[in-house]
C-alpha cells in the first residue's frame, strides 16, 4: 500500500483528503502544521506528499524543501495546494520545485488522478 | 625787398602779402601762405589774388583792392561782412587791404588777421546788456561798485529796496552788503565770488536775503570784475529779485515731485503725507489734508507740515482740541459739503482777525499768520472725501491763478490715486477673505499660469494648507520654477508631468495620483483634480485645481484588498470540504435525485467560488497584478464555444448569433469567456419578460466588434456612466443579484487586451452592450 503524507493545517480539509486517498486504496499520515516534516520525524516510507502552502508559522515551499534535503526523499514527489489563485499557485510550484499543484476548492477526481499519475499506477 | 625786413615780416602774427596792378602777388610773409595751408611762399607768389582767394570772394573784395592800388596816399580798407564760406580762411579772418604809395609803378598790400578774441568779447558783451535788458524788464533792478582793494561799495538806491532794507541802512562797505543776504547763503555766495575772481570768470549766482517778517526774496547776482596787472581791483554787479521766477521753478519742481510720488505707492495715506512734505519744501508754509471718515463720516486730519517740527506738533495738538465743525459754512467745512475749491489770493491781517469767531481763534489765526489761501476738494466721482489745504504765511508767498490750476490738478491726480487705492484694497481684502476662505480647505488650492511642466509656467496661487501640509513656505511655491515637480516622489515624476501637459494642451479635466514628498521627507498619497484655464480665443493659458492628501484613503483601500484577499481565502477553505463531501456522496448515492441534487449543490459550489474568485480580480486590478495570459483565437468559434457552453444552463432565453467577424485575436481565453459570460448572464439577469438575447460580431474600423443585444428593462441615461465603476449598482427598487463587480472587471480585462466596452440603452427597450478587440 502506497503511502501519502498530507501536510494540511485545516482538519476539516487534511480529514477530507484523508477520505478520500484511503477510498482510492492509499495510506495517509496527516501533518496538520508542518513542524513534523521540519523535525524530520517523517514516515520514513512515504511515496508521495501533499502539502499546502498556507501554514502556521511557515509555508509549503519550506516545508518541500525540507523534504526535499532528506537523502531517502529526494525524488518522491510533492503536490502543492493552495487556496490563492491559480496564477499564483503555479508561481510557487515553480519556486519551491513542487511536482504538481492543486487549487483549492478541488474537484476529488482531478485530486485522484494527479496522485495515480505521479505514483504511475 | 631786403632780407632783413623779410624776416621782420615773417615773425609778424598777421598775413602780409604785396600785389602788383595785374593783381599777382609779389610778396607773401610765412604768416600768409599758413592762411592757405601752403608749404611755401613760392606756391603763392606770382599768382593772381582772384586765384588764391576764390572767384566768390575776390568778386566781394575787388573794389576795394583797385581802390588802394589807384590812390597816392596812405590808406587802409578793412573789409566788413564779407563771406568766407567755402574758403579755406578761418571764419574770424578780417581782410584790410593797404596802399603802398610809390613811384616806380602800382602796388598795394593785404593784411590777414584772426579776430577771434574780439568776437567772443563782441558776443558776451551783446549777451549781457541782452540779460540786463532781460533783468530790468523783470522790475527792479540794483546796481553796485566794489572796491575790492578797499571793501568799499557804492550802490543805487534800487539795490537796498531790492535787499529789503530801508534806504540809507547800508554802511558802504562790502561787509555790510554781504551781511544783508541770507546766512545760511552767505558762505556759498563768498566762494563763488572768490572763484570768479581767481578763474577770471563773469559771476552769476542767485541767492537770499531775508526780509521783515521772515519772507524769503531770491535775488540774482551778475558781475563782471576788472583787474590791473592781474589784480582784481574792482567788480560792477547788477542785483534784481526773480523771486516770482523761483516759485514758479519751485512750483514745477513740485509738479514734478508730486505726480511721481502719486504714481509711486498704493498706500494713499503716505503718499498725501509725502504730497504735504512736498508742497512745504516747494510752495506752502503749511499744508495739511483732511478726509471725511466713511463709518463716522467725522473729518480726519490724515497729514500735516510745516518746516518746523514744533509747529506740526502744535497744529496736531490744537486740530485735536478743535476738531473741524461741519456746521461752519467757511473754509474746510465749506469745502467738504459743496466740493468746490477756496481760493483767497491774499488775506490781510485784520481780515483774518475781524473773522475771528473768539479770541483764542483770534489769537490762533494770528500765530498761524494766513497769508494766502488754497484749500482743494478731493473728490471721487461728484462726492467730496476730503481736502488738501495749502496755507502760505510766513514766506508771504501769494497764490496765483496758476498756482490754484496746478493745485486742482495735483488734488485730482490725488483723488484718483485714492480711489486706485481704495479699489486695490477692498481687492486686496476681497483676495485675503477669499485666501482665509480657501485655507479651511482640507486640500491645497491652486492656481497657475502657463504649460504646467514648462519652466516658465507661474504659479500664482496656493492655499495656506499646502504649508501646513508639506512644510514648505508658500513663497515657495510662487517663486521656485515647477516647485511642484521638484518635490514629487521620483517614482511619480515622469507620469504626472505627463498627465498635466497632456490635460493641459488637451485642455482635459484632469485627475492624477502622486506622491508629494513632506519637508521632513515623508511621502503623502495626493490626488489632484484640475480644470484649464482658456483665454478668449479658447486656448489653454493656465490650470486651477485642488490636491488633496488621499494618505489614508490609499492606506485604507490597501487594507480593505488585503481584507478581502485574506476573506476569500478563508471562504475557500469551507468550500473545498464542502465541494470535496458533495463529490464524495455523489459517488455513494445511487438514486438519481439524490445525484441530480448533489450536481446543483455542485453547482452552486463553483458559483461561490467564482464569486470569490472575481473579488479577489477586483483588488488585484486595484493592485495592478491582474494577470493575462494572452493567446490567439478564432473569435467567432471563441465565441460560438462559450454561447453554446452557456445555453446549456440558459433555459430562459434564447441566444441567438450572427458572427460574422472572421478575426483573430489575441487573448487571454479565460478572461475572454468570462467577459463574455458576464455580459450574458447580465443580459438573462435583466431581461426577465423577454427571451432572446443577440449576440453578432463584426469589423469596424479595423477592430473586431462584438455586441449583446437584450430586450430587457435597460439602463437609465444617469447610470450608463457608472455601470462600469466597482461595486457599483443601479438602484432602482427592482434590484437584481449581484456584487456589481461584473462589468468592472469585464471592462478592465478588455482595456488590457486594447479594446473597448461601451453601452447603449433605452429604459424598458433594452441594452446593447459593445466590446471591441484589435484584430491580430
Amino acid at each position: 500500500m502506497k503511502k501519502i503524507l498530507v501536510v494540511e493545517d485545516d482538519p476539516s480539509i487534511a480529514e477530507v483528503i484523508k477520505i478520500i486517498l484511503e477510498e482510492n486504496g492509499y495510506e495517509v499520515f496527516l501533518d496538520s502544521t508542518g513542524h513534523e516534516v521540519l523535525r524530520n520525524k517523517i514516515p520514513h516510507d512515504i511515496n508521495l506528499a501533499l502539502v499546502d502552502y498556507l501554514l502556521p508559522g511557515t509555508n509549503g515551499a519550506q516545508v518541500i524543501e525540507k523534504i526535499h534535503q532528506m537523502k531517502e526523499f529526494q525524488t518522491i514527489p510533492v503536490i502543492l495546494m493552495s487556496a490563492n489563485t491559480e496564477a499564483e499557485l503555479v508561481e510557487f510550484a515553480q519556486k519551491c520545485s513542487a511536482t504538481d499543484y492543486l487549487p483549492k476548492p478541488f474537484d476529488i477526481d482531478l485530486l485522484i488522478e494527479k496522485v495515480n499519475s505521479l505514483l504511475n499506477l | 625787398m631786403s632780407d632783413h625786413l623779410d624776416q621782420l615780416l615773417s615773425a609778424l602774427p598777421r598775413g602780409v602779402a604785396t600785389f602788383n596792378n595785374r593783381f599777382e602777388v609779389e610778396y607773401c610773409n610765412q604768416n600768409f601762405k599758413k592762411n592757405f595751408r601752403k608749404k611755401n611762399t613760392g606756391e603763392i607768389t606770382g599768382v593772381t589774388l582772384s586765384d588764391i582767394f576764390g572767384e566768390k570772394l575776390w568778386k566781394q573784395m575787388i573794389g576795394a583792392a583797385q581802390e588802394v592800388l589807384i590812390t597816392k596816399r596812405k590808406k587802409e580798407i578793412p573789409l566788413s561782412n564779407v563771406s568766407l564760406e567755402d574758403t579755406p580762411l578761418r571764419p574770424s579772418t578780417r581782410i584790410t587791404f593797404f596802399s603802398i604809395p610809390s613811384k616806380v609803378g602800382s602796388q598795394a598790400g593785404i593784411i590777414l588777421r584772426n579776430a577771434q578774441r574780439e568776437i567772443d568779447a563782441e558776443q558776451t558783451l551783446a549777451h549781457y546788456k541782452d540779460r540786463l535788458e532781460q533783468a530790468q524788464r523783470a522790475g527792479k533792478i540794483g546796481v553796485f561798485e566794489w572796491n575790492i582793494r578797499t571793501n568799499d561799495i557804492w550802490w543805487s538806491d534800487e539795490e537796498e529796496a531790492i535787499f529789503g532794507v530801508s534806504p540809507g541802512r547800508f554802511e558802504g562797505t562790502f561787509n555790510d552788503w554781504i551781511q544783508a543776504t541770507y546766512q545760511n547763503d552767505r558762505a556759498a555766495l563768498k566762494k563763488e565770488i572768490k572763484r570768479c575772481i581767481r578763474e577770471k570768470e563773469e559771476l552769476d549766482v542767485e541767492f537770499r536775503v531775508l526780509y521783515p517778517g521772515n519772507i524769503f526774496h531770491w535775488i540774482r547776482l551778475k558781475g563782471h570784475i576788472y583787474y590791473e596787472n592781474g589784480d582784481a581791483v574792482r567788480m560792477v554787479g547788477v542785483n534784481y529779485d526773480i523771486t516770482s521766477r523761483r516759485q514758479y521753478e519751485d512750483l514745477l519742481e513740485f509738479k514734478a515731485e508730486a505726480s511721481r510720488t502719486l504714481s509711486s505707492s498704493l498706500n494713499y495715506k503716505n503718499t498725501l503725507a509725502k504730497v504735504a512734505e512736498l508742497a512745504v519744501e516747494h510752495i506752502a508754509d503749511w499744508c495739511s489734508v483732511d478726509m471725511i471718515n466713511d463709518e463716522s463720516g467725522e473729518v480726519e486730519l490724515i497729514t500735516a507740515t510745516h518746516r518746523n517740527p514744533e509747529k506740526v506738533k502744535w497744529a496736531l495738538k490744537i486740530r485735536k482740541r478743535y476738531p473741524v465743525d461741519m456746521s461752519q459754512n467757511t473754509g474746510l467745512p465749506l469745502v467738504l459739503k459743496t466740493g468746490k475749491s477756496l481760493y483767497v489770493p491774499f488775506i490781510s491781517q485784520e481780515e483774518v482777525i475781524k473773522n475771528a469767531q473768539n479770541l483764542k481763534q483770534k489769537k490762533l489765526l494770528r500765530k498761524i499768520g494766513i497769508h494766502s489761501i488754497m484749500i482743494i476738494p478731493l473728490t471721487i466721482g461728484k462726492n467730496p472725501i476730503g481736502a488738501i489745504t495749502f496755507v502760505s504765511a510766513e514766506s508771504k508767498r501769494q497764490y496765483s491763478e496758476q498756482d490754484l490750476e496746478f493745485a486742482e490738478q495735483l488734488a485730482s491726480r490725488a483723488s484718483l490715486a485714492i480711489e486706485n487705492a481704495r479699489l486695490y484694497e477692498s481687492m486686496r481684502d476681497e483676495q485675503e477673505r477669499l485666501d482665509s476662505l480657501l485655507s479651511n480647505v482640507p486640500g491645497v488650492v491652486w492656481e497657475a499660469w502657463g504649460n504646467p511642466i514648462a519652466k516658465t509656467q507661474k504659479i500664482t496661487y496656493v492655499s495656506a494648507h499646502a504649508e501646513r501640509l508639506l512644510g514648505y513656505p508658500r513663497e515657495d511655491w510662487l517663486t521656485k520654477p515647477n516647485f511642484w515637480l521638484t518635490i514629487m516622489h521620483p517614482d511619480d515624476k515622469e507620469l504626472a508631468s505627463r498627465v498635466a501637459a497632456d490635460n493641459f494642451e488637451k485642455q482635459d479635466t484632469g485627475i492624477s495620483r502622486f506622491r508629494w514628498l513632506t519637508k521632513d521627507g515623508k511621502a503623502l498619497w495626493m490626488e489632484s483634480q484640475s480644470h484649464i484655464v482658456k483665454d478668449e480665443f479658447g486656448r489653454p493659458i493656465g490650470m486651477r485645481g485642488v490636491v488633496i492628501d488621499i494618505s489614508d484613503g490609499m492606506e485604507q483601500v490597501r487594507k480593505k484588498d488585503e481584507f478581502i484577499s485574506l476573506a476569500s481565502h478563508e471562504l475557500k477553505t469551507p468550500i473545498t470540504t464542502i465541494k470535496a463531501y458533495t463529490q464524495l456522496l455523489k459517488a455513494k448515492a445511487s438514486d438519481k435525485t439524490t445525484n441530480n441534487y448533489l450536481d446543483k449543490m455542485d453547482l452552486q459550489v463553483n458559483k461561490l467560488t467564482r464569486l470569490i474568485s472575481h473579488l479577489l480580480d477586483v483588488t488585484k486590478i486595484q493592485e495592478g497584478k491582474l494577470e493575462m495570459n494572452p493567446q490567439e483565437a478564432d473569435l467567432d468559434a471563441f465565441i460560438q464555444s462559450t454561447v453554446q457552453d452557456l445555453q446549456t444552463i440558459i433555459n430562459s432565453h434564447t441566444l441567438e448569433t450572427d458572427l460574422q467577424s472572421k478575426a483573430t485575436i489575441l487573448v487571454d481565453h479565460d478572461r475572454l469567456a468570462q467577459v463574455i459570460t458576464n455580459i450574458i448572464n447580465n443580459a438573462v439577469k435583466y431581461s426577465p419578460v423577454s427571451n432572446r438575447i443577440i449576440i453578432r460580431s463584426f469589423v469596424k474600423n479595423g477592430n473586431a466588434v462584438v455586441e449583446v443585444q437584450d430586450f430587457g428593462i435597460g439602463i437609465d441615461l444617469k447610470h450608463q456612466r457608472n455601470i462600469f465603476t466597482r461595486f457599483y449598482r443601479v438602484d432602482n427598487g427592482t434590484q437584481a443579484p449581484g456584487l456589481g463587480i461584473g462589468l468592472f472587471l469585464s471592462k478592465e480585462i478588455l482595456t488590457r487586451h486594447g479594446g473597448s466596452l461601451t453601452v447603449t440603452s433605452k429604459a424598458k427597450q433594452g441594452s446593447t452592450f459593445t466590446f471591441t478587440l484589435p484584430i491580430r
